[in-house]
């Protein structure tokens, strides 16, 4: 009783200091301006044409379906990684970890060049693969699948290894000390106890392979139809077409905001 | 010895170092308060009959077959013990309803639907019937605390554990949940394991109690032999009785610098002596008559406690003495007054201290 009428209390009201203030809003600016400067320079009237182009709709399509194709690899791939190297110590996890975020840190270009290394024609594993099977990555839509992976499994994996370094594992052995076997432990337990963790990790991930520029240039090539996504049809509308350049970008931006804004306040509040 | 009971031998070091050495025995229908400081390593023995914490060395059987038996290579893993624990958080899982909750631990033995219709007959049973949508998190404290009760025993145990289980809810709602508690423990005819530091909890629903201190057993009883024969200083604390360790030569004990005449002339050595607080009278000059253990002494410490009132004296032998309220206010004793105490020699009870003997 008297918890609900203090919770119902009004709050005294402050004002909040006018430095905090004003260097928040230094730090909103680094995002708006750029935003302000595409929006200005947007020619409206002619949009609709411009990225309905079979060039533009053909690059979105691609860029969809490659960014959902990395975030469900980074689900099947990324919870049983982001798992061990929260749950099981094994020898050098401290290098795993390193590792698995270099993506984050590390230049898209860097990274297209190391899959050009290993995945390449004559790459270390390349070469065996086309040898034995005639697939050629480089160059391909798997190629561009494969760059996206690259650098957005990172997000995934470090969000949910975090969470579930988070989550209480007594929650498990409880369920455990009432029958449940591993399994079951995990999925009636502890999945569903890091599922918001999961979608946001989903979603960055989806975010992030949606703008992938670098590696894919680099890995992939820039072949309109083929492997061209939407960030690279912008790079190549820059050089011949500047009003092209800005649909797509605000295209991007649309597309990008509103999955964000939808998820946010659903799923991230812990981020 | 019996089959069907929990008989323990629990001996665990865990990696800090701390060495948990405890042994246990419950019979069915028996309840057994573990009662004990926090860090005692009251938890842990919940833990290794749980199967969440596996033996270093000794043995654990249930109902006449072993789960853990290090010496001969056994280990029973959790999901495969009928053990039922209610946690000290509860830990009820938040991303189920309380029905699902009761429900989790009847899937290993029947599907969904049963395992729902089994659950509900639970809540009935608990009291928690109009609850079964809720999320835990929007549960009170005593109703939480029965939830994960009904959790625990829907599965079936053969074996109850109570790890605090109400020492997460505020004193006026624990009081009540205790009584109910004591109803719904005897729902359960296996052995039940209570873990408490709370000396009323052990003293209300355990037929035993076993005292734990820094991972070892320092006494086990019933109510009655811990309150009126605490072995420890933590012991007497809890009964509210005085406990004073000595040397014991012909009726005299020697505490410090003073001497005590105990009636008991054969006890030599090392004992514990334990004063209950109401044996203590409090003069404003030497009393006559013929106690032989009388001092002067000043008060510390004064608690009015409704009618009585509670002090603590200073050297040179600090007790903790009880007399009416009207008392004190007769004999005009407050704080930093000075006042004798009498003890007659036959309200003081002497037992050779086998702990402290022992360790010489």
């Amino acid at each position: 009783m008297t918890t609900g009428s203090s919770s119902r209390r009004r709050r005294p009201h402050r004002r909040p200091p006018l430095l905090l203030v004003v260097l928040a809003g230094l730090g909103l600016a680094v995002f708006a301006i750029p935003l302000f400067g595409l929006l200005v320079r947007t020619p409206w009237v002619e949009v609709p044409g411009l990225i309905t182009t079979d060039v533009v709709l053909e690059a979105l399509g691609l860029s969809i379906a490659v960014s959902l194709t990395a975030s469900a690899i980074a689900l099947l791939v990324g919870l049983p990684l982001a798992w061990l190297l929260a749950r099981v110590e094994f020898p050098l996890r401290w290098l795993v970890r390193g590792i698995v975020t270099l993506p984050l840190v590390l230049p898209p270009v860097v990274g297209g060049a190391a899959l050009l290394f290993a995945l390449g024609r004559r790459g270390v594993l390349g070469e065996p693969l086309y040898e034995a099977t005639g697939i050629l990555l480089p160059f391909s839509v798997w190629g561009v699948v494969a760059a996206t992976t690259f650098v957005s499994l990172p997000f995934l994996v470090i969000t949910v290894e975090g969470a579930l370094r988070n989550l209480d594992e007594r929650y498990e052995l409880a369920a455990a000390s009432l029958g449940a076997r591993r399994w079951a432990v995990m999925r009636r337990v502890t999945f569903p106890m890091i599922a918001p963790s999961i979608v946001a990790g989903s979603v960055l991930t989806w975010a992030r392979a949606f703008g992938e520029f670098g590696a894919t240039i680099t890995f992939a090539g820039n072949l309109a139809g083929e492997t061209q996504t939407l960030p690279l049809a912008v790079f190549v509308a820059l050089e011949s077409d500047r009003d092209a350049a800005v649909a797509i970008s605000l295209l991007m931006v649309v597309v990008s905001l509103i999955v964000l804004v939808a998820l946010r306040d659903r799923w991230w509040r812990s981020l | 010895m019996s089959t069907a009971g929990l008989q323990a031998e629990i001996q665990v070091t865990r990696p800090e170092g701390f060495e948990l050495d405890v042994d246990i025995t419950v019979r069915p229908g028996a309840t057994l308060a573990l009662l004990g400081p926090n860090g005692a390593g009251k938890t842990s023995v919940v833990a290794a009959i749980a199967g969440l914490l596996p033996l270093d060395a000794g043995r654990i059987e249930l109902g006449g077959s072993v789960l853990d038996d290090p010496a001969a290579g056994i280990f029973v893993a959790p999901e495969d013990r009928r053990v039922g624990v209610v946690f000290q958080d509860y830990l009820l899982f938040p991303h189920l309803s309380v029905m699902e909750n009761v429900a989790f631990g009847l899937r290993r033995w029947v599907g969904r639907g049963e395992a729902l219709m089994g659950a509900g007959e639970w809540m009935e049973r608990l009291g928690l019937d109009g609850l079964a949508d809720r999320r835990p998190a929007t549960l009170s404290g005593g109703q939480a605390q029965r939830v994960a009760l009904a959790r625990a025993l829907a599965g079936r145990p053969d074996v109850l554990l109570l790890d605090e289980p109400l020492a997460a809810l505020d004193v006026v709602e624990r009081a009540r949940q205790r009584r109910t508690l004591a109803a719904h423990l005897d729902m359960f005819s296996g052995p039940r394991v209570l873990i408490t530091h709370d000396p009323v909890e052990a003293f209300l629903l355990a037929d035993d109690i076993q005292i734990i201190e820094h991972g070892s057993t320092t006494q086990r009883g019933d109510a009655d032999e811990i309150r009126l024969r605490p072995r420890s200083q933590y012991a007497a604390d809890l009964a509210g009785v005085n406990l004073v360790t000595g040397t014991a030569s012909g009726g005299e004990v020697a505490v410090g610098s003073h001497t005590i005449h105990v009636a008991d002339h054969q006890v030599e050595g090392e004992v514990l002596l334990t004063i209950q607080p109401a044996a203590v009278s409090v003069h404003r000059a030497r009393p006559s008559g013929s106690q032989r253990n009388s001092w002067v002494t000043r008060v510390d410490r004064l608690e009015q406690l409704g009618e009585r009132a509670r002090l603590r004296t200073s050297e040179p032998l600090p007790l903790t003495v009880e007399i009416t309220r009207a008392a004190t206010q007769d004999l005009g004793i407050r704080e930093g007054s000075e006042i004798w105490v009498a003890l007659k020699a036959t309200e003081i009870d002497v037992v050779p201290d086998e702990g402290r003997a022992g360790r010489r």
